[in-house]
């Protein structure tokens, strides 16, 4: 038996889903936040019938003639797969925009069951519900629940249950929309709306007075403000680096780095001296040492995921999403860019996935090839540790980095733009802003499990099967033989990253080692953290002795040879070029192009280096009063880049206006 | 001797396990190891494993 929760955008479908199959899966206090079907098993403590009950998750839909993507998921599921029972989830506060989709839903002939999700909001917002006539005019169960609490579950299911294989009542019969012209879908809509609108005069009674002012009017009016909006926001994102960066995360990462340094040493008196080097280097400082260090920032990224995660479901980011619609729609995008680069803060790949909820493809492409510059998880241990080790203050390079990302994703549209000829965002960015409500710490706290729980696996599979390999590189010449101590330069590592590091001289690191953990980097981020902590020997990025996040801060940068301004120029690098290999097999998979694809990596490279170049060049000449090392060069091939931008913006605008005097 | 041979062997396990996690997460459709939100199969919705 199969039960497929369906409804509109935000009414709660994936919060009860996660209710009745015990599953975690992501729920955000806004629209399009799930972009494909999940499936789960009903709980054991709701199923009486001892059968296997599938419950399936559809992505929001406003009806059942779709305009993206996960519409048409949505649409085809009920309309082809034939559920047992759908259960309807409605958004009691917007009884009208969600009873429409149910009319559609009744047509089908399967059982419906309509959940009233948010009841226990009625009395607070003035509304009145009446379910039971609701019930009879729509010809199903009619069920008030609270999936966030749990009310009304059980009797949902014992509904469903008795629904299932009876029949179902068509309230509205529309036309076949199949082959239907325009002016019949017109008409089909209005009639349909008007049927709605009888009926929720019918069973709602509201208590409202249009011009008056609610909280979260008033809150909305500085949160969401043209001037305050993005002030506001930079304060916000500044205090959860600083309370998971410098003061929170660095607490809690004490007692780990403090457990990983006693299994290190436990490991070390276990193997006693008569165990060959290499074994014993390996498994200390390449498996053990490399992922320890990794490990180390794993309480960082939690808390940081945690107060996310209550911005998220407090509704803040539903307004983040207008204040950025402004600026996003001259660049030829749109605020609903902004969802997958908030979903991308996690982990860039569900964040390039949830672009397909963008109708407009080159607004869809673009989004995708932009989102990857959000600091994802992954990235957050290397500005972790660079902040730490280069400047004292921690919670300022992450904000920067943030806003740095923002700012290049607004540039990068800009470039898209101009490259495609395309004006302005012709569509609007309609969004329903959520009620602003009481976050909850525990949807906070399985959000944060749910992504420490993914460090920690890559942390133990990629991050630990690279570190072994940069490990072995390390160690051995080309002709196999043990390195000399002295003679790292001599390694296989420094063999194939010695040409590479040349290219980085402008960007002001040309080591080596820096330059393996760069291409390190590309299979995974973490990966930058690891390979820096195997190449130069650090097992321990964060002090154990006091509540410091980095450890020996000074020898850490002398053994690395870096200057501050280079040090941040390698940050740069390392965040805003190209994501991770599994990072771009996701955009492959939105962008259908192949194309889009490699002009957007090309770009990414392109956008790393330049950024990189222009922070280490100039923040060198500004602090010594001249520039670093291979300026010209780097100068050079800055410019041929921007040459290959003019020239390609340039020809489309010429096919353009060859192509306005061909149709005049 | 038996001592390297103990570590060699545990060396390969440690590497042998991670590489099993990885091969069982690629075929379950997860693009991100380890990341409970990253599975994605074709854009329709025959995601496989989901």
């Amino acid at each position: 038996m199969r039960i497929a929760l369906s409804g509109n955008p935000n009414s709660g479908k994936t919060t009860l889903f996660n209710a009745i199959t015990g599953k975690i899966e992501h729920v955000g206090n806004w629209p399009g936040v799930t972009v494909a079907k999940k499936e789960g098993d009903l709980k054991k403590s709701l199923n009486q019938s001892g059968k296997k009950i599938r419950v399936v998750d559809l992505p929001g839909a406003y009806s059942l003639t779709p305009f993206t993507s996960e519409e048409s998921i949505t649409s085809d599921f009920v309309k082809n797969e034939k559920p047992d029972v759908i259960i309807n989830i409605v958004d009691t506060a917007n009884l009208s925009r969600s009873l429409f989709f149910t009319t559609q839903l009744l047509e089908l002939g399967i059982p419906v069951v309509v959940a009233l999700n948010k009841s226990d909001l009625l009395g607070k917002k003035g509304i009145a519900i009446n379910s039971i006539e609701l019930a009879e005019k729509l010809g199903c169960p009619v069920v008030e629940i609270a999936a966030i609490s749990g009310k009304g579950l059980p009797e949902l299911i014992e509904k469903v249950f008795a629904a299932t294989g009876k029949g179902q009542l068509t309230p509205f019969r529309g036309i076949d929309l199949r082959g239907a012209d325009r002016a019949a879908v017109e008409i089909d809509t209005l009639e349909r709306f008007a049927f709605v609108d009888k009926l929720v005069r019918l069973i709602e009674g509201r208590e409202f007075s249009s011009h008056k002012q609610t909280r979260q009017d008033a809150a909305d009016r500085i949160v969401a403000n043209k001037y305050l909006g993005i002030p506001i926001f930079a304060a916000v994102i500044y205090l959860v680096f600083s309370i998971s960066q410098a003061y929170l995360g660095p607490l809690f990462a004490d007692f780990l780095v403090d457990w990983i340094d006693n299994f290190y040493e436990y490991v070390e008196g276990l193997l006693g001296a008569d165990v060959s080097p290499v074994l014993s280097s390996l498994l200390l400082d390449g498996i053990i040492g490399g992922v320890g260090a990794v490990m180390g920032f794993l309480p960082l990224i939690m808390v940081l995921f945690f107060l996310l995660a209550l911005l998220e479901d407090s509704g803040y980011m539903a307004r983040v999403a207008v204040v950025m619609d402004r600026y996003l729609k001259r660049v030829g995008l749109s605020g609903k860019s902004i969802i997958p680069m908030v979903i991308g803060t996690g982990c860039a790949i569900p964040g390039v996935m949830a672009t397909r909820t963008i109708r407009d493809a080159r607004q869809r492409r673009t989004t995708a090839m932009l989102t990857p510059f959000m600091p994802c998880g992954a990235k957050l241990p290397v500005i972790a540790l660079f902040a730490g080790v280069f400047f004292s203050d921690a919670a300022w390079v992450g904000t920067s980095m943030y806003f740095m990302a923002i700012l290049i994703i607004i540039l990068g549209a800009l470039i898209v733009q101009r490259i495609t000829n395309e004006g302005p965002a012709k569509s609007y960015f309609i969004l329903e802003l959520p009620d602003y409500r009481m976050p909850s710490f525990r949807r906070a706290l399985i959000t944060m499990f749910s992504r420490a729980q993914a460090f920690i696996v890559r942390a133990a599979t990629i991050i630990l099967l690279c570190n072994a390999a940069v490990h072995m590189m390390q160690t051995f010449t080309w002709s196999f033989q043990v390195v000399e101590p002295g003679m790292e330069h001599t390694s296989i590592l420094a063999g194939i990253s010695s040409p590479f590091a040349f290219l980085f001289i402008p960007l002001g690191f040309g080591a080596w080692q820096l330059a393996a953990a760069a291409i390190a980097g590309f299979i995974a981020k973490e990966n930058v953290v690891g390979t820096l902590a195997v190449v130069y020997g650090i097992t321990n990025f964060i002090d154990t002795e006091e509540f410091v996040l980095v450890s020996g801060a000074g020898d850490v940068a002398a053994v690395m040879g870096l200057t501050s301004v280079a040090a941040l120029a390698y940050l740069m690098f390392n965040l805003f070029t190209p994501p991770c290999f599994a990072a771009i097999g996701a955009m492959n998979a939105e962008m259908e192009s192949k194309k889009w694809l490699w002009a957007g990596v090309s770009f990414q490279f392109g956008m790393g280096y330049t950024v990189a170049f222009v922070a280490y060049q100039v923040g060198t000449l500004l602090t010594t009063g001249s520039f670093g090392a291979g300026v010209i060069p780097g100068l050079i091939f800055v410019s041929v880049l921007a040459g290959i931008i003019v020239v390609l913006a340039r020809n489309s605008e010429q096919r353009a206006k060859t192509d306005l005097k061909g149709a005049a | 001797m038996l001592v390297n041979v103990i570590t060699f062997a545990v060396i390969v396990l440690i590497i042998a396990a991670a590489c099993t996690k990885l091969v069982i997460d690629k075929k379950k459709g997860r693009a991100c190891s380890g990341c409970p939100h990253s599975r994605h199969g074709n854009k329709g919705f025959n995601c496989p494993g989901q």
